[in-house]
């Protein structure tokens, strides 16, 4: 048993104060050591060029202080393009186009804060009409104008005896002789075409319709005929017989477009169409197949880039009558890439993937069709077997890996998206049997997280979400 | 300094040392050592002691010191890796209470604190445990809010005066059969009457557990890799795990002076409740300590270093990504401790004393391409926690029965952390804008916190005691629940530290936790406390400032994150209140006792605790649903035989804001058969050993395999699974 010191307690209790008051006094807080921290950097704008009208390029300049090369984004895509090293910048529209400086830093500097540079494009604007086509009278006919600005036009006529317009299409009839002149305008910006219109020399039936299109009609078993024109064999026209092939189709009408109503679908029929007028009726024009335009936006969840999703809009070319779907193109969005905003007021990156390179039935009545960025279906890695790109192979690695660049560091990368289309109703609403089988990969530069590629797939449709989680959630087909 | 290099020749000389003096049959020496203790072996207040010989059968089958406690009242295990298993007491788990290692308070260096406290230490090196369920005396305490667990080497041993030099060496390995596990550990001692020389060495691994069923699917865990069974417990499995320690110490009269270097190495330990797994540490620490037994009383001083490198990475059991996903973290903890106990009558001791420790942590993840570079991630950058304590602590023993002790603490802890930045801060979006805000705080935060604990014991008579108490204890928030930056989900997921597969931002904002318990024991036995015994503890704890979480809902998460009931989601730490209360019982009762066949004892052990979030309504996370503990132990001689039947209730009290996993009850029965030798012990036991498939309430959310680097990569709704029947041996001598 130890025994008190008062004199012992007193020094110990003194040492230990002593030991307080000097740690308190700051003598022992550790001084700042070395941090990882690296140096900071700026980036600086040369003068913002000046493009003059209608210049559709111009090249900005911006310098860090560091010395490192600095890389260069579009913020308004809309309005304009650029390279993101050299800083030549494509004009796709009049307006502001803002160009986006960043350097990322290495392992001495920190990366530079954004820096942002305004340029103004202007473009004239000018509205061209195609070669007039020729008018007797009572035929009909399609006149046909753009505008530079790439805006709808709308036709109307100066000359109401002699012909009418309508003024969407531009299907023109001549309803007596004389000059006809059509305008075509997109808002305060006008341009005429004057086709003269002459008496035929006899009377006779009428000619072959010309400019058939068939496009699928409002309900999923109607096609709509429209005719481009009809020589009318110098009396009015009575009406058109729209008949199918193979036969047993049959649709008549007074005026373009005519509206065939199949008995359950239209899948597999080409049409043609003639004319009559009080004489008899015509010859027929050629098969037409049923073709139609759609657009489709698919939208990939992805939990891991919110709010940003991978999102593909494109439109594509469905052929009913040969069940062939061609054209399927678009953009496809790096929902990595950009601020913290959502579609459609984002600045992610989005792809170009102009190459449909794969169209599968899905065995139930759709059809699996998928387009590329680059021209091959070489996307995702072959090492451990798969082709190369099918939906949930590869292990999401990027095609080549190990051996090929990482296409982060200079090495190619494909990306792809799959699309759902529904051969009998392309724009019902999917089920969620087809919306798992939607897909999309991403092995651009910036969809790469070290050698993996951003993937969107659903556990149902392919094994596992995507890599980054990703999945499909929906996909939008409509008429265009 | 001592280097660690020099470790294998001074341990060869030692096992020669050792094994030419066993020659000379010095072994007859071992009954006239003495032990260099300072510490009078006495029960602590509100606390459970448990010396080597109670843990025995545990610590020779065992690779994980936390296990080690598992016995205790109170205690109850957050499942991590193999060797790392997290303590919780009363609800309170990981650095809400104290542990130290032979008086360190050793540091994890990990955003998902893999390298635990106790992971530094191997069980077969364990002397004592002690552990502070109820309220801790601030001597023992500060810096946190729940209880403190004190591990302790064996204390050095010296020979006699007169008598010639101390020689003696231990060696032992083990096997489990379920993992295929298995371990060794040496060590040799050399000691004079003033110098005690020793080394010791110990390495375990194991491959994957496997469950006592089928709990998810087969399916591949690496890309191309091998299929996974579905009882097969992916990375749960460690290799390369191996503790060196060289302590010297000298001795005069009642001065003692111990220097001990250790090294701590995993080459690698899964984790199939983190989204990765360590695939290396190299902790080093050296400890300098002084006790001395003077006339005023005793006086303890000690300084350490720990040095920590950390490495993570996606194991062979997840996918790789191509490049995996490093992770590497360092850090160095400096602490030093100046303690008297100064008696200032033969009623009164008074224990005077400061601490002080010192924190830097720099976290960071390697570049590796794509969005995830070009630059490197600062998860947490020049992190410091900084902490300079002071106590006064009164005892007194006021008559035979009564005794007090009444206790003040302060904490000054300082936390702050440097800028940061992302893989490519170009990607604004997923990390440049995050990295900026960040970079705009004033991230500094210096916290005075103060404790506060006054017990009483009463002790009637040899038969009973009684145990009151309060306290008032604080603890700052660590660097991974204040810096942690990213709300990218990649990034956030790599920040946990309690295995629910969520992921974590920090907030610089966090203020310190408070918490105020009381707690009440009464202890009844027999006179010798052999015969029977009777132990119950009541407590209730409100935490002021409770560090729970909320759902994340701002920059990069979504609506969804916040409105999901399923699925792993993120989560931002928060200062909420929060209450905990329960009951530990536990007894043990002589049943026979005869010449021929022994004694039969039974023991019981039954836990009660109930946490809930006093601001949401909600339940707390990881709170061990009510569980208990029937022994019955047969001793006859050297031979011990054990058959310990465990049951736990369903685990149903879930946290929302987690999305926390419900999980079934269960019974396990656990048969242990032990003989001891004069020189040797042999143990054999089956744990498990009708091989129930069950889930461990505490052992988190299964992401061990698979695609874990993103959110919904791997599913969500598998529970880490406990053991299914394993054969364990265990074979240990000394001489």
């Amino acid at each position: 048993m130890h025994t008190a010191n008062s004199n012992h307690t007193c020094q110990l209790v003194g040492i230990i104060l002593t030991v307080l008051a000097a740690v308190s006094l700051g003598g022992c807080y550790g001084s700042d050591g070395p941090a990882v921290e690296a140096r900071p950097q700026t980036i600086s704008f040369g003068a913002a060029p000046g493009p003059n009208i209608d210049d559709a390029t111009a090249t900005v300049s911006a310098t860090a202080s560091s010395g490192l090369a600095v890389s260069y984004s579009s913020t308004t895509p809309l309005v304009c393009a650029v390279n993101s090293s050299t800083g030549v910048i494509t004009a796709k529209a009049t307006g502001t186009c803002t160009i986006a400086a960043n350097q990322s830093g290495n392992s001495l500097y920190a990366p530079a804060p954004q820096v942002t540079q305004n340029i103004t494009f202007n473009f004239s604007q000018t509205i061209i009409f195609a070669a007039a086509p020729t008018l007797s009278l009572y035929d009909i006919a399609t006149v046909s104008a753009t505008a530079s600005s790439g805006h709808p036009l709308s036709y109307s006529t100066t000359t109401p005896a002699v012909c009418s317009v309508n003024s969407s299409t531009g299907l023109v009839t001549a309803l007596s002789a004389g000059d006809c002149t059509i305008t075509a305008a997109a808002g305060a910006l006008q341009a005429t075409q004057t086709i003269p219109v002459s008496t035929p020399a006899a009377v006779t039936v009428p000619g072959a319709p010309t400019g058939i299109k068939a496009t699928a009609g409002t309900t999923s078993n109607s096609v709509s005929v429209s005719i481009g024109g009809t020589i009318s064999g110098g009396r009015p026209l009575t009406g058109y017989t729209v008949t199918s092939t193979p036969a047993g189709i049959t649709a008549t009408g007074l005026a373009s477009p005519i509206t065939v109503t199949c008995p359950s679908t239209c899948n597999g029929y080409a049409f043609s169409v003639f004319a009559a007028n009080i004489v008899g009726h015509g010859s027929s024009s050629a098969l037409t197949d049923v073709i139609t335009t759609y657009k489709v936006v698919e939208t990939f969840y992805e939990p891991d880039t919110q709010p940003r999703n991978s999102i593909f809009i494109g439109s594509l070319t469905l052929n009913s009558t040969t069940s062939a779907v061609s054209n399927l193109r678009g953009i496809l969005s790096e929902a990595m890439t950009g601020s913290q905003i959502a579609y459609p007021d984002d600045n992610m990156t989005w792809l170009p993937l102009n190459y449909q390179l794969s169209a599968v039935s899905d065995g139930a009545g759709g059809l699996l069709v998928t387009t590329f960025m680059l021209n091959t279906t070489n996307t995702l890695s072959t090492m451990i077997g798969g082709d190369g790109w099918t939906p949930g192979s590869g292990f999401g690695l990027y095609y080549g890996f190990p051996t090929a660049p990482n296409p982060s560091a200079g090495g190619v990368g494909n990306a792809y998206a799959r699309i759902y289309v529904n051969l009998d109703n392309p724009a019902a609403a999917l089920t969620q049997t087809q919306i798992d089988k939607l897909a999309y990969a991403d092995c651009a530069p910036g969809g790469m997280m070290g050698a993996a590629c951003m993937t969107g797939t659903t556990a149902a449709g392919y094994g596992s979400v995507g890599t980054m989680s990703g999945y499909p959630v929906s996909q939008q087909t409509t008429k265009q | 300094m001592l280097k660690l290099n020099n470790i294998v020749p001074v341990a060869t000389l030692l096992v020669l040392l050792t094994a030419s003096a066993h020659a000379e049959k010095v072994e007859e020496l071992s009954e006239i050592t003495v032990s260099g203790s300072t510490e009078e072996e006495v029960q602590p207040f509100s606390g459970s002691q448990m010396q080597e010989g109670a843990l025995g059968a545990r610590k020779s089958v065992s690779n994980d010191s936390a296990t080690l406690l598992q016995d205790i009242p109170g205690v109850s295990l957050y499942g991590a890796g193999g060797i790392s298993s997290l303590p919780a007491i009363h609800g309170l788990a990981d650095d809400r209470i104290r542990v130290q290692v032979d008086g360190m308070e050793l540091m994890p260096a990990c955003p998902n604190h893999m390298n635990s406290t106790l992971s530094y230490i191997d069980p077969s090196k364990v002397g004592s445990v002690t552990v502070y369920a109820g309220i801790t005396p601030v001597s023992v305490g500060g810096d946190s809010i729940g209880g403190s667990i004190q591990v302790k080497s064996a204390p050095p041993e010296f020979a006699r005066e007169g008598e010639k030099a101390l020689v003696k060496g231990q060696t032992g390995t083990f096997y489990r059969s379920n993992g295929n596990a298995y371990g060794y550990n040496y060590g040799a001692m050399l000691a004079g009457r003033w110098l005690n020389v020793s080394y010791s060495e110990s390495s375990s691994q194991s491959d994957n557990y496997k469950a006592g069923g089928d709990f998810k699917p087969v399916s591949r865990g690496r890309e191309g890799g091998p299929l996974i069974p579905g009882d097969e417990v992916g990375s749960s499995a460690y290799s390369g795990s191996t503790n060196r320690e060289v302590g010297l110490a000298l001795r005069h009269e009642g001065h003692l002076l111990q220097l001990n270097a250790s090294q701590q190495k995993v080459g690698f330990e899964g984790f199939p409740n983190q989204r990765m797994d360590m695939t290396a540490n190299n902790n080093k620490f050296y400890n300098l300590r002084y006790t001395g037994k003077l006339d005023w009383g005793d006086l303890e001083a000690r300084v350490s270093y720990q040095d920590t490198r950390h490495k993570m990475d996606m194991g062979p059991d997840r996918f790789f990504y191509g490049t995996g996903m490093p992770m590497d973290t360092k850090a160095n903890t400096t602490s030093a401790l100046l303690q008297g106990d100064i008696i200032l009558s033969e009623r009164d001791t008074l224990r005077l004393g400061t601490e002080y420790q010192y924190y830097s942590l720099y976290d960071s993840w390697p570049a590796v391409g794509g969005s995830m570079g070009p630059n490197a991630f600062w998860n947490v950058d020049y992190g410091q926690r900084e902490k300079l304590d002071a106590f006064v602590e009164w005892e007194t023993r006021w008559s035979p029965q009564w005794v007090s002790q009444l206790g003040v603490r302060s904490d000054t802890v300082r936390t702050n952390a440097g800028p940061v930045q992302g893989y490519d801060n170009g990607l604004a979006g997923t990390w440049g804008n995050d990295a900026a805000a960040f970079n705009a705080l004033d991230r500094e935060r210096t916290d005075y916190n103060w404790d506060l604990t006054a017990l009483a014991r009463y002790t009637p008579g040899a038969t009973q005691n009684y145990e009151a108490g309060y306290a008032r204890k604080s603890r700052s928030p660590n660097l991974y629940q204040r810096y942690p930056w990213a709300t990218n989900p990649m990034a956030a997921l790599m920040n946990n530290f309690v295995g629910d597969g969520n992921g974590y931002i920090g907030n610089v904002d966090l203020k310190p936790e408070v918490a105020n318990t009381v707690s009440v024991t009464g202890d009844w036995h027999d006179a010798s406390n052999e015969n029977w015994g009777l132990k119950a503890t009541g407590y209730y704890t409100y935490v002021e400032d409770y560090i729970d979480a909320r759902r994340c809902d701002f920059s990069q998460c979504s609506p969804a994150n916040v409105a999901a009931t399923t699925g792993f989601v993120l989560l931002q730490y928060v200062n909420q209140n929060a209450q905990l209360y329960g009951l530990d019982l536990s007894g043990h009762l002589l049943l026979a006792r005869t010449v021929d066949f022994g004694s039969f004892t039974g023991t019981g052990l039954l836990n009660y605790v109930r946490g809930e979030n006093r601001t949401t309504g909600d339940n707390l996370y990881n709170i061990m649903p009510l569980n208990a503990k029937m022994s019955l132990v047969h001793r006859l001689g050297g031979l011990t035989n054990t058959a310990e039947f465990q049951a736990v209730a369903a685990k149903d009290k879930l946290s929302q804001v987690r999305n926390e996993m419900h999980t079934g009850g269960y019974s396990l029965l656990n048969l242990r058969s032990s003989y001891e030798w004069k020189y040797a012990r042999l143990d054999v036991g089956i744990e498990n050993v009708f091989n129930r498939l069950y889930s461990m309430p505490l052992g988190g959310a299964y992401v061990g395999q698979g695609s874990s680097m993103t959110t919904n990569g791997i599913a969500w709704g598998t529970q880490v699974p406990g053991m299914g029947r394993s054969l364990n041996i265990a074979l240990n001598m000394h001489f």
